[in-house]
């Protein structure tokens, strides 16, 4: 991963729902709906997660409180936790976070979430034995339930898939080509 | 024909690594007289057929294409062992068979590609057909390392047995998928190492504590003392997480 790595990036970007403990003069702005130049305290707000990150973790000068209370992003509440326990290959990670492992990742960073942590590593597992599977059969990858599931990658299962049919083409390839001859 | 360019990072391609099997020793007939060779690599003694010599891959080919050899394939190469070996796979769905040399997969099809004619139990069809066999063979190893990828853990993956070839055509998926858990379990990590280092710290800290009690008599120091403790200890936090995903990018 490096500095100008992409998909850190859009990781970072990914948008995290937050409230305001404090009122902050001047950033108003933040939430469209408001016309009042400042923020009170007690306004829910979706920030991008490389802020909300420094503002959860920062402390008002001399105090206890935090300016910021984060919350549990969408697409890891309890309701996908409990889609992705019944069976991870059906859910559409893609829709809920373009980058869903990075985001799980960062919020496991955040927060204590035993439970949380096991379910994505179970969900990890056993969608990437699906993706190697699916990328050694390129024909069965094309339709039915099969498209559905691929399209519902995330972005690094996405790369996963990428280097599995890769390395399966790049064999392919050389056996090929030694026995045709 | 398209293979991936290399650019000098990442993993061996196949081409790449049935090039380097080249540099194998193998046996042959000369079926010519030919002076001796001094080579880099070594000294390839001059060739009286029909004794046999013993010479890198890569010179057999060349002598071979030029019809000035016939290739002895190695003992392992034959239809009776490779079926042996075949039905050992099949008894044991749980191990790969440790008889095969590490470069098994490419060498075969080196050496069927450029002497099958040197070859007996090849090209008749039927099942003891050697290119058959090592099909097989192949493909039942396949399974079962598929298989095995499915077990991933974040820390390590034992597949005893496995050739070169078969691991570089599972290198850079199972990779990027230990890279992948490694990270999910990240924070666990930490966090059982941190508790570990608080068991060992157990006994100093309660030393410090009775001192600590002792030396202070005002309550109101004392609770100035905690509060900035408490602060310095979030704020190691913070900076502690910093240096984690410090340490991410630097694997990278």
């Amino acid at each position: 991963m490096s500095y100008y790595d992409i998909d850190a990036i859009l990781t970072d970007s990914q948008k995290v729902p937050c409230t305001f403990e404090v009122d902050v003069p001047g950033l108003g702005y933040l939430e469209s709906s408001s016309a009042s130049p400042d923020i009170k305290a007690g306004t829910r707000i979706q920030l991008p997660l490389w802020l909300a990150e420094m503002l959860a973790v920062s402390q008002r000068l001399g105090t206890l409180e935090n300016v910021i209370s984060l919350d549990i992003p969408e697409a890891l509440a309890p309701r996908v936790q409990n889609a992705l326990k019944a069976d991870p290959k059906t859910v559409e990670l893609r829709s809920l976070a373009t980058h869903f492992y990075g985001l799980g990742e960062r919020v496991l960073g955040l927060f204590e979430e035993e439970e949380l942590c096991d379910v994505l590593i179970n969900t990890y597992k056993q969608r990437t034995a699906e993706i190697s599977d699916l990328a050694h059969n390129p024909q069965g990858a094309l339709g039915g339930d099969a498209g559905a599931f691929l399209r519902g990658l995330d972005e690094e299962e996405r790369q996963l898939f990428r280097v599995a049919h890769d390395s399966y083409k790049d064999m392919k390839a050389f056996m090929g080509e030694k026995t045709r001859k | 024909m398209t293979t991936q360019a290399h650019t000098g990072v990442g993993h061996l391609t196949p081409f790449e690594v049935s090039f380097l099997a080249e540099n194998e020793t193998i046996t042959i007939v000369p079926r010519q007289r030919l002076e001796s060779l001094d080579l880099i690599q070594g000294y390839i003694r001059s060739f009286r057929p029909p004794q046999r010599a013993e010479i890198p891959l890569w010179l057999a080919l060349v002598l071979k294409k030029q019809k000035r050899c016939n290739i002895i394939p190695p003992e392992w190469l034959s239809s009776a062992n490779i079926k042996s070996i075949l039905k050992w796979e099949m008894e044991n769905p749980q191990a790969f068979s440790s008889d095969l040399p590490w470069r098994w997969l490419e060498t075969a099809e080196i050496i069927l590609d450029a002497a099958a004619d040197d070859i007996p139990d090849t090209g008749m069809g039927g099942e003891d057909d050697l290119r058959v066999l090592l099909r097989g063979l192949r493909e039942v190893r396949q399974t079962k390392a598929r298989e095995g990828l499915k077990q991933l853990e974040s820390s390590y993956l034992q597949m005893n047995g496995l050739g070169l070839l078969e691991i570089t055509e599972l290198r850079g998926f199972a990779g990027a998928v230990v890279d992948g858990l490694r990270k999910l379990g990240a924070t666990r990590e930490e966090s059982r190492r941190a508790d570990e280092e608080d068991g060992m710290d157990e006994d100093e800290d309660t030393q410090n504590s009775t001192v600590h009690g002792r030396s202070t008599t005002a309550g109101r120091s004392s609770t100035v003392g905690r509060s900035s403790a408490a602060v310095r200890g979030s704020s190691m936090a913070a900076g502690s997480s910093m240096v984690g995903d410090f340490n991410d990018e630097d694997e990278f």
